[in-house]
């Protein structure tokens, strides 16, 4: 696999730690940040960066890759 | 005539029209019909995905959940997140051979992977088996939807009747053109209604999101952790449900399928970037859901709050157009599963099982005449035997997630062999209908169709890697 590959993976990695792996940790509803329960919160904090990480996958493999574009098209 | 009537009923029509419309000028073949010519940029895949992942569901559903059982709903929130993820890395790969090869299908993948017609005719099963059901779901919850919002001025029957022709008659002419098209009404609508509402009602009753969350947890202290008001759904099993869900997102054959219409491997990864974007609607119906449980407690059936709510709350007319936006938020998602269902029985039960030397031209005519017949038995079903299907509908999500070590070992893993993937596809599922059938969902507190699918990958893997290769 190429470095890109590997880098976007991992950055890949990051909702299943936040959003699953970490759920029993933060399964509860103190402290209220901006009016939502904490697990809440939490919730859509990382729904709402994923598409930020998915980004930076996509620019990584790009950066990285780049030698290969030739056949993606 | 009443103002709400007129709303659901024009919007209706000029879906269906726009439907018409969007095939009516491109000469029509299978690759046209079935997966629009492969020529969808990423605006126009992110309103296609969009529109048949949003189905009723969401809207009833997630809201649904959230007013009778409190924290389990946020796994809504969290499953599609992940399925977008995992989109990103498998999407393109899928999207690659199936441009190589020409394919159309789910069950056309696994028939070019691993060279067996047999195994496409056994995924298309298990995919048509899982369809149908979902169909009747949507069929149903449209006219429950139109004939609320209507305040009873159009029966469940009458309604349903009306759009399901009209989205037939769309996908019988335009296939998947069609559906892209009306995708775009009802994403407006939706996302209006679902904003409207859902920033709406929590600011008219208690003036604002936190106000309602504090007066929610005084009298509800435990509705807002898991397992909130559902004792069977504690953490792991909210854990295994969002893993089962999430992977097997992409492996519901008309999602699947979706995929061979981007025009680029490129365009589905951009597009998986911003998908998630799309989840944030979400958390606005959960907001009228937990308000409706404080409003109007007692509700028998829980997916009704949405619409009581904003029934109570609003004028008629607005509750008109949420009708309308729920209507078309079950016609965008049938049209495609009827599709996918037709093409299905037509290239890879068919043509695939009975008949390998059918010709394209022919696929298509016969997946036309199968989109009649799925009318018609879907509309008896819906009239005569409303939950004929329903039991089905229990396993829907665990079945099609069995493809997922079929699909992915296949993409990224030179090694796993056809045995390997049927064995775990027939243990897997097995698996899951016994537990889910015998009452042990959830199996141990965990999703039991995420045990299935663990069993399946270990015995896909290990069969794979013990096989003795002949050649």
């Amino acid at each position: 696999m190429t470095k890109g590959k590997w880098l976007s993976l991992l950055l890949g990695l990051i909702p299943f730690l936040t959003l699953v792996l970490a759920l029993p940790l933060v399964n509860r509803v103190k402290p209220v940040i901006l009016g939502l329960p904490f697990i809440l919160f939490w919730i859509v904090f990382w729904v709402f960066l994923t598409p930020f990480v998915l980004m930076a996958a996509y620019r990584l493999e790009k950066k990285y890759d780049s030698g290969e574009k030739g056949q993606e098209q | 005539m009443n103002t709400a009537l007129l709303i659901i009923l024009l919007t209706i029509v000029i879906s269906a029209g726009l439907g018409v419309y969007a095939g009516s000028r491109v000469k029509m073949n299978l690759e046209n019909w079935t997966v629009g010519g492969r020529r969808f940029g990423v605006i126009i895949m992110w309103l296609l995905m969009a529109g048949e992942i949003y189905t009723t569901f969401t809207f009833l559903g997630a809201s649904g959940w959230a007013y009778s059982r409190g924290a389990p709903t946020f796994y809504i929130l969290i499953y599609g997140t992940l399925a977008y993820t995992v989109s990103f890395f498998v999407l393109p790969a899928v999207w690659k051979i199936g441009q190589r090869h020409g394919l159309h299908t789910q069950p056309d993948f696994f028939i070019q992977r691993y060279e067996s017609r047999w195994l496409g005719v056994l995924v298309a099963a298990i995919g048509v088996l899982s369809i149908l059901p979902y169909l009747q779901l949507q069929l149903a919850g449209l006219g429950l939807i139109v004939e609320v919002a209507s305040e009873g001025a159009i029966g469940s029957k009458t309604a349903i009747l009306i759009s399901f022709v009209l989205t037939c008659l769309f996908v019988y002419i335009s296939g998947l053109r069609g559906t892209a098209w009306v995708s775009i009404i009802k994403d407006v609508m939706m996302l209006a209604a679902v904003g409207i509402v859902g920033v709406g009602v929590p600011h008219i009753y208690f003036g604002g999101f936190g106000r309602m969350f504090r007066a929610l947890l005084e009298k509800y202290p435990n509705h807002l952790t898991f397992p909130g008001a559902s004792p069977g759904m504690e953490t792991p099993w909210v854990m295994s449900t969002v893993l089962l869900t999430g992977l097997g997102f992409y492996m519901w054959p008309h999602v699947f399928g979706s995929a061979f219409s981007a025009k680029s491997a490129q365009t589905i990864k951009r597009n998986a970037t911003i998908m998630p974007f799309y989840q944030i609607p979400i958390l606005l119906v959960f907001m009228v859901g937990f308000t409706a449980l404080l409003v109007i407690p007692g509700l028998k059936n829980g997916d009704m709050a949405f619409l009581e709510i904003v029934r109570v709350t609003y004028p008629s007319w607005f509750l008109g157009f949420v009708g309308a936006a729920g209507a078309v938020t079950a016609m965008v998602p049938s049209s495609v599963l009827l599709l996918f269902a037709s093409t299905l029985i037509a290239k890879n039960i068919y043509k695939a099982g009975f008949a390998p030397q059918t010709n394209e031209a022919t696929v298509l005519r016969l997946s036309r005449i199968l989109v009649l017949i799925i009318m018609v038995l879907a509309l008896i079903l819906a009239f005569y035997f409303p939950r004929a299907l329903v039991n089905l509908l229990l396993i829907g999500y665990d079945g099609v997630s069995q493809f997922f070590p079929g699909v992915v070992f296949g993409l990224f893993w030179k090694k796993v062999t056809r045995r390997g993937v049927v064995s775990g596809l027939l243990v897997g599922f097995t698996l899951a209908a016994i537990l889910v059938f015998s009452g042990h969902d959830p199996f141990l507190g965990l999703n039991a169709g995420f045990v299935a699918l663990v069993f399946n990958t270990l015995l896909t893997a290990i069969l794979s890697l013990t096989e003795k290769k002949d050649r």
